[in-house]
Parts: C-alpha cells; structure tokens; sequence
C-alpha cells in the first residue's frame, strides 16, 4: 500500500472500522502539514499495537513515522520540546496503563508549559491512547483512567464511540494547538482479534475532511423515562439497554458525552431535565470520576430535576482482576445499566 | 467480466485459515480497483483487501465467517 | 578554541548581572520572612534557589551560543536566564508575580519562559531534558539551523529521563548538549552516596555520545570544552554530555542551612566570580577603571530590574483561570 487509496466511485459508502477512520484523519492531516510527525513504540514498521497507523511509515518514511525505544518519558518530553519548536507531533501509547511511567511529562510539563509560560509556547501536541478492559488483560493493561487524564487542568480528552466520530474528533485533535488525547476503547477499534467489530461501532465514513467540536455530546437514542450518560464502550452497553428496556416499556435516552474535557454540562443536564432521571456508566474506577462528574453538574445546577437518585455503574473501586467471572462482575454491562434504570425508575416521584 | 476476490498469497504467511473481520463496502456497491474493501484476520494480524478490479462487488463471506487459503470471498462485476 | 578577550569580558558581565541579581533577590526574598521564615510571606514568596557559585557553568556554554539555539534549566535556572538574555525587567518581575512578568505571574521562578530567547526552565528533576532535545529534533526536522542544551544537576543524572533523553538523542544524532552542573549535591546527599560512578560524562559512551568532564569552575576552561560540544553539535557529529565541575555556595533553597555539609568543606569553597576578576585584570584583559564601570552599568541593569519588579502591578485575580488552552 505505497500509494494513497484512489478517492471512493461514487454512491458508494464506506462502513469503516473506527481504527481505519482515525487514520483517515491522520492521513488528512500528515498529507497536509509537513510539521507533523508520529512518534510513539512499534508504529513505524507494526503500524501500531491497535492499527493506528498502518500504511504510514510507507507513505510518510522513517522521518516521520518514528520508531522510538521504549522510553515514554523521553519520548514525550521530545515530542513536547519538538511542539514548542512548531512541529505537531502525534504520540502513540498503546495503552492508557503506561501514562504512569511518563505522567510527569504529560501533566506537569506539556499540559501546563501553555499556562506556565503565559501563553508564549504553544503545545500542539496529539496523543492517540487504547483503554479498556473486558478480555482478561488484567490490572495493568485494562484500565480507563478518563478521570485520572481529565483531572490535571490543560489537557483536551474526547473518546469516539463509532467510526464517523473518531474521524472528526481525531481531525479536531490534530488541528487543535493544545495537548489533546484521543481514546478509543480496545473493544471498539475494530480488531477481529478483541472481538467482532460491534456493530455500531462501524459507521458510514465520508470521504470528505470533517470536525467533530470539543465538549459537544450526541443523543444517539432519544427517549423520555431515563437518561443514560455513557462514554466509549458503555455508549453500546447502553444501547443494548435501551433495546431491552423498551420492550418492557421504558423508554431511555442514550447520550454519549464523547468529550471528557471539556465536558458537555449542559447537554448533560438538558437531557435530565427533560427525564427527570439518570444514569450514568463509566468503565473508569468509581470513585473521583466522571460518573462523579456528571452527578455533579445536575446537583450544582437544579437537583429538582431528578425525580429519584442518580445511579452509577461504573467500576469498583478494586484494580481490574484476571479471571473471567470476576472481570465480568465489575465490568458496566447490559445488566448493570438495566438494573439501574430499573432502580432508579422504582424510587422518587 | 468477473473478477474473483481472492486473499492474496503473501498475506497468508504459514497460516490456512482466516476469518472475515468487516467489509468496507456493502453488497453491490462500485468499488475501484486498488481501494481497500475489506479486514481480514489471518493469525493476529488484520490485513487490507483491496479491491483487484473495478465494479460491482458481490460479497460472499460476510463477516465472522472463517475463510481458507484461496477460498473466493467476494467478487467484482467490471463494466 | 580559548576565549579571546571580549568573549572574556561577556562572561564576567554575565556572571557579575547573574550574582549582583542574586544578591538583590536573597535581599527581596527574606523581606517579610523574618523573624519567623514563612516561605509564603512577603514580597519575593515560594522556593527559591539560586545561583551563587555556578555561573561559570552558564557563561561558560552560553557565551557559544545565538538566536537559533534553545536552552532549557531546572530548578535552578537564573544564571542561565542572565547568561542566554532572558529580559531581565521581565524576569525579575515574573519573580515578583507582577502582571509585567515573562508569564504574567504564571509561572514564577522556576518556571521561566522566554520565547524571545528560546529559553524556558522547569521544576521537576531532568524534566527538561527532553523538551530540549526535542527542540533539537525540531531544528534538525525543519531543516533550521541551531542546536539546543539543557541544563541539569548531577543529581538528575539518576533520573530515568536522562537516561531514555541521551539514548535517543545519540540513536537520531540529535544536535543536543546536555549540560550537568556537577555541586555533588542533591539537596542534602552527596554524589558519592547518590552515583555509582565518580564522573557522570563516563556514562556518555552508553549512549554513543561525547563526553567530557572540566574541573575547576573556571570559565576559561569551561568555555574551551563547551566550543567543543557546540561545534559536535552544530557539524552534526551528534550530541555531548558536558559535566562541569562547580560550587553550590549556599544551600539547596534559601532556607536551607546546608549544615549536612562539613563545615571544612564549606569553607573550602572558592567563588569563581571574584576570582575571575582578579585574573582578568592580572592578564591586563581589563582595566581597574573599566572593570569599576561595567560593574556599575551592570548595577544599574539589575536595580532597575528590581524596581520595576517592585513597582509593576500584580495580575487580575481572575486571570489565574485565562492562559489554560492556546
């Protein structure tokens, strides 16, 4: 694949995978803007862990699709400095667990250097993230850390749902001038081998360049009894939920925030007014995160919406365990969603 | 003329099975020759299928199903 | 290539501003502070750490370098700032928190950016090391001329960015100089007790890098080698470790004692500053006269500094929540 795709025959749509989407947008942009580079472990030759960047080193060369050693803090310090300096560098970690060993580049330097310096250096810097669990990679390699990533001030954070918003979120990432982090749940980039593809992950992709904005969420399910807040993987969960509940005659709204930060509060809190109840499902830890969050938005803004407490179905607050029946107990499933609703419809007014 | 979809040779390696991942285009669209039309799993690696001719695809593995070495997953109806 | 006399001459000016600025801040700082030390009290708050004994270190490197080249420094990044012409008006008000400052106040003292420069320096141990070389890969992408350096202590040389920074700045070739100003301090421990190995440049050759080490805190030296990695970096032949022998004169922050350091050691302690001058003017580099007279310009530099530091007016509250996002 040395040569770009020919552009597609007409009336012919594409059902994209979400991986194939975000390279879309990279391939946009790296076509477009000679100071931007990929960095990051086996994406040159490997096209990265989650297909992130397949075909890339082809097109682009060894410049700018970089192998590195592995050697997070370095490389993201680099890729900070080379921001600085005007490039726009876009940084792959594989995986979400691994910000520990280099969270001090990203969260006290690159996130804050705008800040910091008055606004003299811009750090136009893309990081491109896999989370999420749900096939037995245990503790260190399952995580979500939305909350962890979200809470630092400086950082941008959106986490596509299907293929359509991972091209124009990615878009938005890469043209953006601040430390921007897109993440895609392992489940849902399309990999036969984590699983099928789910269905509503795929999604018709235009040819065309587009932009998804930040802190803007979407309704992908109108409905009037109960709103259920997902993100990522838990969109789907959520979906799936709603089939279920409508057939016993509850009718629920699915709202994928799409975007951590900054976060669509009065999307959020538009939608609970209108229904009165919420429930909100994170595949992060519990505790200090975003279901935390979005309880927050209705409570500081008019509790009196809410016709019965809000229900979370996030993960406990344990590290992700191995073994199969006790990675499914904790996981935000079908049945956890549905039995909140249920408990949220049973109580209040 | 017909154009059998055929799994090329190099992309097997040593395996004999694969498996449909997701077609790109739907049954009966015009794809071009040299586009990407499907993902294939071969082992743990997911491979591009592009397309060896243009016209009208016909999909016969749709996805999930298992394919073998030289089995025809699709084909394309040219002019 | 020795330094001939008008690069001489630049450096004592530069060490000269770094130390009388220094003696103005220690000053500013312990307003406020006394009796009881608050760090959070008057008019110069927060940590601060300076500079007294190491100036040679930022002279040294500095004096080879131009407007295409970067430099970053770490926690203790004043003499380089001087060195490399970080507005001094700016910088001081910056320290103040002033509205006027490099940062508007954002930053403070160990964060100090300048973009004017290409300078900027940053609070977390070998933190910098690697936006600084990622300045040099910039450079080196775009085709541009200028090569970058940071600045660390020898304690950041136990620090994992320094190793994961130097092994892919000798893997790209990247036109980088690390520079370790070697107090054998960090903060209270001694190198002997914190590195396995006397001379951090000898890890140089574990990266495929240059490395030299330069006794002495003299300037003169330090210029020499410092020419010498310079040149390494700008020919392309790749990037250098430049470990420079100097003195921590006072203590790791101002309220630090320093009292785990034996006093005969203490008092061993040679100020490179004076003795710099003495030399200047035993090599008839400089005359009495116009050494007096520098030293009153610089003076003058650094009151109006302070002034104007003083003087400017702090931020709005509320522009502590604008600057977030470009």
């Amino acid at each position: 694949m040395a040569q770009p795709a020919p552009p597609a025959a007409p009336g012919s749509e594409r059902t994209l995978t979400m991986a194939r989407a975000g390279r879309e947008a990279v391939f946009s942009e790296m076509r477009k803007n000679p100071n931007m580079f990929l960095i990051g472990e086996d994406i040159a030759k490997l096209g990265g862990v989650f297909g992130t960047t397949v075909g890339m080193a082809e097109e682009f060369g060894a410049a700018r699709v970089i192998d590195t050693p592995i050697s997070e803090t370095g490389f993201i310090g680099i890729a900070t400095g080379a921001a600085m300096a005007g490039m726009r560098p876009v940084v792959e970690i594989a995986f979400v667990d691994f910000i520990g060993v280099c969270f001090n580049q990203i969260y006290n330097f690159a996130a804050k250097t705008h800040y910091m310096s008055g606004g003299q250096f811009k750090v136009p810097l893309t990081f491109m993230i896999g989370y999420g669990g749900g096939y037995n990679d245990a503790a260190q390699h399952s995580q979500t850390l939305f909350a962890t990533l979200g809470h630092v001030p400086g950082i941008k954070i959106v986490t596509p749902a299907d293929a359509y918003d991972a091209k124009g979120l990615m878009a938005s990432c890469l043209q953006d001038d601040n430390v921007t982090v897109w993440m895609v749940h392992k489940r849902l980039w399309g990999l036969g081998w984590l699983g099928f593809p789910l269905p509503k992950a795929l999604a018709t992709v235009p040819d065309h360049d587009y932009t998804i904005p930040f802190g803007q969420s979407r309704i992908w399910r109108e409905g009037g009894d109960v709103t259920i807040v997902g993100l990522g993987l838990t969109v789907h969960n959520a979906l799936q939920a709603a089939e279920q509940l409508a057939s016993e005659g509850i009718s629920a709204e699915v709202l994928d925030l799409r975007s951590v930060v900054p976060l669509d509060r009065e999307g959020v809190f538009k939608s609970v007014a209108k229904t009165g109840r919420l429930v909100v499902a994170d595949e992060d830890y519990m505790s200090f995160g975003v279901t935390s969050e979005v309880l927050a938005v209705v409570a500081e803004r008019d509790p009196t919406v809410l016709k019965a407490p809000a229900v979370r179905v996030a993960y406990p607050d344990v590290p992700v365990p191995f073994s199969r029946p006790l990675e499914d107990f904790c996981l935000p499933n079908v049945e956890r969603i549905v039995a909140a609703v249920k408990a949220t419809m049973k109580k209040g007014k | 003329m017909t154009v059998d979809i055929v799994v090329p040779q190099e992309m097997w390696g040593e395996s004999l099975e694969g498996v449909v991942v997701t077609w790109i285009y739907q049954n009966g669209a015009t794809v071009a020759a040299g586009q990407p039309i499907a993902e294939i799993m071969v082992e743990k690696a997911q491979l591009e299928l592009v397309a060896p001719a243009s016209g009208r695809l016909t999909i016969l593995a749709v996805p999930e199903t298992v394919i073998g070495r030289d089995q025809v997953v699709g084909r394309i109806e040219t002019a | 290539m020795k330094p001939n006399a008008k690069q001489r001459l630049w450096m004592y000016e530069a060490m000269y501003r770094s130390r009388r600025l220094d003696d103005a801040v220690l000053a500013a700082y312990m307003e406020g502070k006394t009796p009881v030390f608050h760090m959070g009290k008057g008019p110069l708050p927060g940590e601060m750490h300076q500079s007294f004994g190491q100036e040679p270190c930022a002279v040294g490197v500095c004096a080879h370098l131009g407007k295409d080249d970067a430099v970053g420094a770490g926690h203790r990044p004043h003499h380089v700032a001087v060195a490399r012409g970080v507005d001094l008006k700016k910088m001081v008000a910056e320290l103040f928190g002033k509205k006027t400052g490099l940062s508007g106040g954002r930053g403070g003292h160990m964060h100090l950016y300048s973009a004017a420069v290409n300078f900027f320096s940053s609070g977390i141990i070998a933190e910098g090391m690697g936006p600084g070389a990622g300045m040099a890969m910039a450079r080196k992408m775009q085709g541009k001329p200028g090569i970058a350096v940071a600045y660390v202590g020898d304690g950041a040389a136990n620090q994992g960015a320094f190793h994961e920074v130097l092994n892919m700045v000798g893997l790209w070739k990247l036109p980088f100089i690390c520079v370790i100003e070697d107090n054998k301090y960090g903060v209270s421990v001694h190198k002997k007790d914190s590195t396995a190995i006397a001379h951090n440049a000898d890890r140089a050759a574990s990266y495929a890098l240059a490395g030299e080490f330069v006794a002495g805190n003299d300037p003169d030296l330090i210029f020499e080698a410092a020419g010498r990695a310079v040149e390494r970096a700008r020919s392309g032949q790749g990037g250098t470790i430049l470990e420079l022998e100097t003195e921590r004169l006072h203590g790791h922050f101002i309220g630090d004692s320093g009292g785990y350091r034996p006093e005969a050691e203490r008092k061993a302690m040679i100020d490179p500053i004076p003795a710099y001058r003495e030399r200047l003017l035993g090599e008839k580099v400089a005359s009495a006269a116009d050494m007096i007279a520098l030293e009153a310009k610089v003076q003058q530099q650094v009151d109006e500094a302070m002034r104007f530091g003083r003087e400017s007016e702090y931020p709005d509250a509320t522009d502590a929540l604008k600057c977030l996002y470009a």
